[in-house]
């Protein structure tokens, strides 16, 4: 018999059937190179499979879990699995994905006076659960919000502006801004911001250490309180959105509102924008 | 590594999924993010690359679930999509040193039989195996660390089953000899003793 080159893994194996291992046992009796391959080829399977599995990596699916709702939304605008999903959201997302992203800022404002709405009432629902008035506005994130949405750098200054008028609705700090007025430019403008479900049973607790650290690294730890983390699109790209709410200390209430938003693959910063409350 | 499937079976999540069912997507994804990295994990060789790969590979399964006829097992189908990105990630790393230790990487799950002893060795075959020129790598990380029979293994690497048998050996020996282990020196006409010393 000539080197049973072929058959040496499945000898190695155990698995070849009686009669090729016979064969290849005389081989062997025979042949010095390759018993001793087969020494060293029982030794290194014996070794590779004693590496078992490795630690568990945190949100390695983020970037997929992004972009799978970036894609159904794209296929099928009126199914939203993820619990607790905005009814205009779909609107939202069809109509983005139908103009493309080079002209979603504009839409934005076009469809924003339907979205600011829902905004400021479930920011309200939402705060009216709180303690006091202070702790009520400091209230932290409790889980990361995954949006069918991509948002884009123009439309940032406008989101804020919409979240901050959300923000003063629900703790009545200030009257919120004439934001249904007809024919108001302005009030189409705040009323963008197209975050809505605030905190909603959507927030999955799980994934919220790791878009805490990709928004640390990104902005160095930046100060005040995590109030709202969304992973979505920005620009194309699966990003955390992370809403701060930064004030003087000593249980005051928050003077600014900021709004972070970090890429899921790299922890890079791609944009912010901060908002006097 | 294999863990078996709960809940929906893989191609019921495809098929909701390419529907517009995001939800199922993410179910997929859940359910395989560990066994991407870990199969990324040995054939890169070090965590952060790995981390990388995997990210790009859950990616690009999504991207390209509507792709998935369902002929071959889903997770052939998805270990055959990492495989790829793994390969991508080794031609882009080439000018780069690949022997890296992996610190942040404690190796085996815990469990009742772990002592420091198997840890410290884990740690040896895992530097080991990436001195195993690559296509040997994979073939022994498939075949030897994820369990895959070898025809399942040749469809993730669309060669034929032979090849891949002859892969899986000379990497089985490769990596012994990158953990220094030499065959007992012995004349000819003595039957392999060197068997029965290790098992």
């Amino acid at each position: 018999m000539s080197h049973p080159g072929p058959l040496l893994a499945d000898y190695v194996d155990g698995t070849l059937d009686p009669s090729a291992r016979a064969k290849v046992d005389a081989h062997l009796r025979t042949c010095a190179t390759c018993r001793g391959e087969v020494a060293l080829a029982e030794a290194g399977a014996h070794a590779a499979d004693a590496l078992g599995a490795p630690a568990a990596r945190e949100g390695l699916g983020d970037a997929a879990i992004a972009e799978a709702s970036r894609m159904a939304a794209e296929r099928n605008p009126e199914v939203t699995s993820i619990a607790g999903r905005a009814r205009r959201r779909p609107t939202t997302s069809r109509v983005m994905a139908a103009a493309g992203a080079a002209a979603v800022t504009l839409l934005l404002v076009i469809v924003a006076p339907k979205l600011g709405q829902s905004s400021g009432q479930d920011f309200a629902a939402t705060g009216a659960a709180g303690a006091s008035p202070a702790a009520r506005a400091y209230r932290p994130a409790t889980g990361v919000e995954v949006q069918h949405a991509n948002y884009s750098f123009g439309a940032l200054p406008d989101v804020v502006s919409g979240l901050r008028t959300a923000y003063a609705t629900a703790n009545g700090l200030s009257a919120a801004p004439a934001m249904n007025a007809p024919g108001s430019a302005g009030a189409e403008a705040t009323a963008v911001p197209s975050l809505p479900p605030a905190q909603d049973a959507s927030a999955d607790p799980s994934k919220l250490p790791k878009a805490m650290a990709c928004l640390n690294k990104a902005f160095d730890t930046p100060s005040g309180t995590l109030s709202r983390v969304i992973l979505a699109s920005y620009e194309g790209q699966p990003a955390y959105l992370g809403v701060y709410l930064i004030g003087p200390g000593a249980d005051l209430p928050p003077t600014l509102l900021q709004l972070n938003v970090a890429s899921v693959r790299g922890c890079d910063p791609l944009g912010q924008t901060t908002a006097r409350l | 590594v294999a863990d078996p499937p709960r809940g929906a079976p893989d191609a019921e999540l495809v098929r909701r999924f390419l529907a517009g069912d995001a939800g199922a997507a993410t179910e997929l994804i859940t359910r395989h993010e560990r066994r991407v990295y870990a199969v990324c994990l040995r054939v890169l060789g070090n965590p952060d690359d790995a981390a990388d790969a995997a990210q790009d590979a859950l990616l690009a399964m999504v991207r390209k679930l509507d792709g998935f006829r369902g002929e071959a097992a889903f997770t052939t189908w998805l270990y055959r999509v990492a495989m790829n990105v793994c390969y991508d990630h080794l031609r882009r790393a080439q000018r780069r040193p690949v022997l890296r230790r992996e610190d942040d990487d404690p190796a085996p799950e815990p469990s009742l039989e772990d002592h420091a002893d198997a840890v410290a060795a884990a740690h040896d075959v895992a530097a080991a195996l990436v001195q195993v020129p690559e296509d040997f790598r994979v073939a022994i990380v498939l075949a030897d660390v994820h369990d895959l029979p070898y025809d399942e293994i040749a469809k993730v690497l669309d060669l034929p089953v032979g090849t891949v048998k002859s892969r899986v050996h000379r990497g089985r020996i490769a990596l012994a000899r990158a953990l220094g282990i030499e065959p007992a020196s012995e004349p000819d006409d003595r039957s392999a003793a060197s068997k029965e010393t290790r098992r």
